[in-house]
């Protein structure tokens, strides 16, 4: 294993290696911060380029835009409020308050601490700990990710701020327009009135450009003469040192484990991880109100979460096959393509590409560390100026991304319509974030509740039958009584 | 009469000479399915072959939803140059038509022709220690509604032949969908369930570890690159008279020109001969073959009489 590691360290230092894997690295970076654009669409772009090359540095590439892309979406996230993908959704909530306050490069600057950090002990974690990482991917059955999709949306408080009904009309509302399209389990249409687009349901890339991206816009439109509040009005921009970073630990630390073992569970990954990772790190600060208002703790937690995915959703990949998301799906095509067969016998037959593309998993980590240190100076600059000259190209780039969600113009509807819905209702009190929740965790939650429960032939008492689902509904359990609790001191505060 | 003779033949003359130059721009080939599945592995698989045979650039779209008819509605209402294609799989085709109302038919199409055939076969994890199909459908009639039969989805091939071994051969599965083919694999790597019945060559590798037991087919294994396989009891052997499997061919819009057609047929057929998509191909899992149009087409017809007849005897609660 050490010999194989550092044999895919020196494959991968070799020059031609090392320039693609920066070159790749660099790209996902840029893909991931245009609004609605995502590793797995660059990636398919990237495939006949990458026909001619040997294995690995073809699968590089793919992995330096794999990682790059995940710091790069909660750039959008951060500065512009328009997430690319549903993993940097989570960074928006503290990550866009921290820039209108003033404070774009200290949120940008923990952020790509926090996607470094969450890369690299993910990494360790997930290399330490193969057998571990590969049986959990395996062993979560669909009662297992019900549960821990469940455990994300009751953290629904954690999303929201005042009136916990709002947030739970938000969720449910969210979980209505998940429900659209036809259903994964008995293939019936609900709710696609007849509609060829709406069989497919409603495009995530269209749900979090027009929820948050065009909202927003629409909300600032009064302050469209205006400069963006986006940074300090002093030139020099202020970035979090080292120390101020580590001094965070609980944060990055919540964010890393939640990432490396979330991660490896096929189907909930990145998208479950970073809300867990947010709710968790939330519920157990002492300052619980400062989230949602620029709490740093808040933009560590889920970028943490959201690289640290990447360690393991790739070692089921490479070890057994299975893929951990929609990139490393498209990665395992990538490997038959170029004459592998990936599955349990790839460490056999192809064991130099594993080490290789795991020692690249690192290098690339390192390579997106410093090209974002280097290049938030850059973003905070173009993001300070005029909102007239900046929210047409924030328009063009979120039309762009959710016409590429699909490749037809539907998305871009879809992503206009919700971008008015989301800010009315926003206007009347309802967090668009509870609404994104529901988008993303209901099918989730749907899908496996049934599914686990034709395993189970109809028998409820399958998510308690392991420990690990006992302890994942004891939480839930601890967290709607917590909830209501604190519900209830609050009612009562509120009339003394 | 001379005339309308000569009329009819010049304007012949003209059409035949428009199409000679075909094709001289890109081909668009629409894959119904997300990109990283089996179909779209395959149409990468190709698309270097038919690019290379065509002489023009040639794309893949992956127009998903709908259990794969938005991509299949979206080429049925393409213009029927040529140069607008559907690259899937004859069981969506078939599978859609059969149980849900669907704006298309077999007719709606043309049929260029077929490149890779691969049976749908039955996977068991080694633990469960059953030594054939008949071995797991006689222990389902001892504990009827307890052994899982896993599907990758509902009214697909996996869901048809499930039908046929629990309606023909008396077994007792319980059938579940799992909502695609990765989740599938990981449940019967997982040991989750008692078979997994998929589209060869899914989790070959597995196989050829001593990971999981190919116990049964519903075709010929005979093209498959795992020699132990190849001689593998099918449903007819085992007296359900079914065969299931699939086979992946490029279809265009209805109407597209006679000149144009064949042209892409000999282009298509170059392609899946070539050594490029047989080394892809080999690699994958199966040796590819070529079928004509006609060929292909009386795959779908041949599927639609199966799967109606399953249906009607075994799927109609």
């Amino acid at each position: 294993m050490f010999e194989g590691l550092i044999g895919g360290f020196y494959e991968c230092l070799q020059p031609l290696n090392l320039i693609l894997l920066f070159l790749g690295t660099f790209l996902g970076l840029l893909v991931g911060a245009l609004p609605g654009l995502s590793s797995p669409m660059a990636i398919i772009i990237l495939l006949p380029v990458t026909y001619s090359l040997d294995p690995l540095p073809a699968l590089l590439v793919m992995i330096g835009v794999y990682v790059g892309t995940k710091l790069g979406g909660s750039f959008a996230a951060i500065l512009l409020r328009t997430p690319g993908t549903p993993a940097s959704a989570c960074t928006a909530l503290d990550g866009f308050p921290m820039a209108e306050k003033g404070e774009a490069g200290l949120a940008l600057g923990y952020a790509t601490y926090g996607s470094f950090v969450g890369g690299l002990s993910s990494w360790i974690i997930a290399v330490t700990f193969i057998p571990v990482i590969s049986a959990i991917a395996l062993k979560s059955s669909n009662a297992d990710i019900a549960l821990i999709g469940i455990m994300g949306l009751v953290m629904v408080s954690a999303f929201t701020r005042g009136s916990m009904l709002k947030g739970f009309i938000g969720v449910c509302v969210g979980i209505l327009i998940g429900c659209m399209g036809m259903d994964r389990v008995d293939t019936i249409e609900r709710f696609t009135f007849g509609s060829l687009d709406l069989l497919t349901g409603v495009p995530f890339a269209a749900a979090l450009v027009g929820l948050f991206g065009f909202a927003v816009v629409i909300s600032d439109l009064a302050l469209m003469k205006s400069k963006a509040e986006i940074v300090a009005t002093k030139f020099r921009i202020k970035l979090p040192t080292f120390r101020q970073f580590f001094s965070r630990w609980k944060a990055w630390g919540t964010g890393s484990f939640m990432g490396a073992i979330v991660g490896a569970v096929p189907g909930v990954g990145a998208d479950g991880a970073t809300w867990l990772a947010y709710g968790t790190v939330k519920n157990n600060s002492n300052n619980p109100e400062e989230f949602g208002i620029g709490n740093p703790d808040g933009v560590i937690a889920p970028e943490t979460a959201n690289n640290g995915t990447t360690g393991g959703a790739m070692v089921p990949m490479l070890t057994l096959g299975i893929p951990g998301d929609a990139s490393t799906a498209i990665m395992i095509g990538a490997l038959y393509l170029h004459g592998l067969q990936p599955g349990v016998t790839l460490m056999k037959t192809g064991g130099d590409v594993v080490y290789g593309m795991l020692a690249g998993l690192l290098l690339a980590g390192i390579f997106m560390f410093l090209i974002a240190m280097g290049a938030i100076r850059f973003f905070v600059y173009v993001l300070r100026q005029h909102r007239s000259l900046l929210f047409p190209f924030v328009m063009i780039f979120a039309s762009l991304g959710a016409f590429a969600s699909y490749g037809t113009i539907f998305p871009v509807f879809a992503a206009i319509f919700l971008g008015v819905f989301g800010f009315i209702m926003e206007e009347r009190g309802f967090p668009v974030v509870t609404i994104v929740l529901g988008v993303i965790l209901g099918p989730i939650i749907e899908f496996n509740t049934r599914t686990a429960l034709m395993l189970s032939g109809g028998d409820w008492t399958t998510f308690i039958s392991t420990w690990p689902r006992i302890i994942f509904l004891a939480i839930i359990i601890f967290l709607v009584i917590n909830e209501i609790r604190q519900g209830i001191k609050r009612q009562s505060m509120a009339k003394i | 009469m001379r005339f309308l003779i000569i009329f009819l033949a010049t304007i012949g003359i003209m059409m035949q000479t428009s199409f000679a130059g075909f094709p001289d721009k890109t081909i668009r080939l629409i894959v119904p399915w997300k990109a990283g599945g089996g179909t779209d592995t395959i149409a990468r698989g190709f698309v270097g072959a038919f690019a290379d045979a065509a002489g023009v650039d040639v794309v893949i779209s992956n127009v998903v939803g709908g259990a794969g008819s938005k991509g299949v509605i979206q080429v049925q209402q393409s213009k029927n140059d040529g140069y607008t294609l559907l690259l899937n799989g004859t069981d969506t085709i078939i599978g859609l038509n059969t149980f849900k109302k669907m704006p298309f038919t077999a007719d709606s199409f043309e049929y260029v022709g077929g490149m890779y055939t691969t049976p749908t076969y039955v996977l068991a994890n080694k633990k469960r220690g059953y030594t054939s199909l008949s071995d797991a459908i006689e222990k389902s009639k001892k504990r009827p509604g307890e052994l899982i039969a896993g599907v990758a989805a509902k009214y697909n091939a996996h869901d048809v032949m499930a039908h046929a071994i629990n309606g023909y051969a008396g077994a007792k599965f319980r059938i579940v969908a799992f909502g695609g083919g990765a989740n599938l694999k990981k449940a019967v790597l997982g040991n989750e369930i008692d078979i997994c019945i998929i589209h060869a060559p899914v989790a070959l590798a597995a196989v050829k570890e001593g990971i999981l037991d190919v116990i049964g087919t519903g075709g010929s294994l005979q093209n498959i690159t795992y020699p132990p396989a190849k001689n593998m009891k099918t449903l007819k052997d085992l007296n359900i008279p079914a065969e299931i499997g699939v086979t992946r061919g490029l279809y265009a819009p209805k109407g597209t020109p006679k000149a144009v057609m064949e042209k892409l047929s000999q282009i298509m057929e170059k392609a899946a001969k070539s050594e490029k998509f047989t080394k892809f191909g080999n690699n994958f899992g199966f040796s590819p073959v070529w079928l004509t149009g006609k060929e292909f087409r009386a795959l779908h017809d041949d599927g639609m009489g199966q799967y109606a007849d399953i249906k009607a005897k075994f799927m109609s609660k």
